[in-house]
């Protein structure tokens, strides 16, 4: 196998990546300068040597702890629980939430083979130590994420402390002409005085 | 073919790209089938919340001959089952049923293998109490659609019918039942004792005649299912959603 076919080879690995694409990704790189390329590789091997879970909420960090677990300004009394790390960037990018957050690892899927055991519960109920009051549960608004949602309320529930869910409904600038019928059956139900 | 459309029901989905999902669908008229939703995971997406594990609705999509990944181009929805994600039992079980689906049916229409799947979902949302029972029964029901029905009477070696209260034996690899007698003579390894009262509960879930009953041998029946599935269906291996359903029920 050339070195050509070994990176296409390496491409296709990636999610949502095709043989075509791989190669014209290949293709890409050798048009582009050498050092150019070098610096793509370079990166992923910093990523790769260097990013790590943090140890308290498996997020994805150069540090351990990471930068929200060590952040002294962080409202300490509140954790809002994901699904992925990606999932943290979006919600702390709202500017809305000042709370930790403590990463999953996926949601409950029985056709997967994913149980409880194989996401960070344990882990996040070891957090509940009397500091904290609320636990926001953040996971997908999906029926995994629902499944999720409800065994993670009954593993909490017991301990004393808030557990919340983020609202479902309409989003900000939509239209509620063209919205889905399920969306809008949420927001209905989840409808808030004024 | 073009365009056409048929009653389905989602069985999974798998996110695509940024925005897409691909949807693994049982289909009225088109059997097992894959399509991807395009842009279905953008925020303001017509497809929004339909595309959810357990719904029924009406898909429309492309058919190009030769592919296997249409495009769906639309999809009117007709029963949204969240509910089940808010009971894990319940949602174990829904996901045991969908993934029988998805591992057994074919790409041939098989109109009463997709009316029993959305039946049997329709049970799991709607069940009061006895939520095991109910999904023993419901999986056993997909089990004799798909052709795998068990042999209960008469004994699979002498052909004789054994008496109410004969305590039998349920032989996996023949499928069905043998009688103390023939057991002797066999050489099977396969064999599960089978009690009366056992042996009566289980013809109660085969033909879905067990109703809400709250079963005397429910870890005996959920044992025998599954080793059932994984010799008859599964190539020997258990089904994930029976192991997830296992776990929840302790």
């Amino acid at each position: 196998m050339s070195v050509i076919d070994d990176l296409a080879s390496e491409f296709t690995r990636l999610p949502g990546i095709g043989r075509k694409t791989a190669y014209r990704l290949t293709h890409y790189l050798l048009k582009i300068p050498p050092e150019e390329a070098c610096r793509l590789a370079r990166a992923i091997e910093a990523m790769a040597e260097r990013v790590r879970r943090c140890s308290i909420c498996n997020n994805l960090s150069e540090s351990d702890p990471c930068e929200f677990c060590t952040n002294p300004t962080r409202d300490r009394t509140v954790i809002c629980v994901v699904e992925e790390a990606s999932d943290i960037a979006a919600i702390d990018g709202s500017g809305g939430y000042r709370g930790l957050y403590h990463v999953l690892g996926g949601c409950l899927s029985p056709l997967d083979g994913i149980g409880p055991e194989e996401l960070n519960v344990d882990s996040l109920l070891a957090r509940l130590n009397g500091e904290v009051r609320e636990v926001i549960i953040a996971t997908n608004p999906s029926v995994e994420g629902e499944a999720t949602a409800t065994y993670l309320h009954r593993a909490i529930g017991s301990r004393g402390v808030q557990v919340t869910r983020l609202a479902r409904g309409l989003p900000v600038g939509g239209d509620l002409e063209y919205a889905d019928g399920v969306t809008i059956a949420q927001a209905l139900s989840g409808r808030r005085g004024m | 073919m073009g365009l056409v459309s048929t009653p389905a029901t989602v069985l999974k989905t798998y996110e695509y790209s940024e925005t897409s999902k691909i949807l693994r669908l049982l289909t009225r008229d088109h059997g097992l089938c894959s399509a991807i939703a395009k842009g279905a995971r953008r925020p303001r997406s017509r497809f929004g919340g339909l595309l959810e594990p357990f719904s029924d609705g009406v898909a429309t999509f492309y058919v190009k001959e030769g592919r296997e990944l249409h495009t769906l181009s639309g999809f009117e929805l007709r029963r949204e089952r969240q509910a089940l994600g808010r009971e894990l039992v319940r949602y174990a079980g829904a996901g045991l049923l969908t993934e029988i689906a998805l591992r057994f049916a074919s790409s041939e229409p098989d109109r009463e293998l997709f009316e029993q799947l959305g039946r049997s979902l329709d049970r799991l949302v709607a069940q009061n109490g006895a939520v095991e029972t109910a999904v023993l029964e419901e999986t056993w029901r997909l089990i004799v659609r798909l052709g795998f029905a068990p042999a209960l009477d008469p004994c699979s070696g002498c052909g004789r019918s054994p008496a109410p209260d004969e305590t039998t034996h349920f032989d996996l690899v023949g499928g069905g039942i043998i009688c103390d007698g023939c057991r002797r003579e066999s050489a099977a390894l396969s064999l599960k004792a089978l009690a009366p009262r056992a042996r009566t509960e289980l013809a109660l879930l085969v033909a879905g005649a067990a109703d809400a009953t709250v079963l005397e041998t429910i870890r005996f029946q959920r044992n025998l299912l599954r080793d059932f599935i994984a010799y008859h269906l599964a190539d020997h291996r258990p089904l994930n959603s029976f192991h997830f359903l296992e776990q929840r029920l302790g």
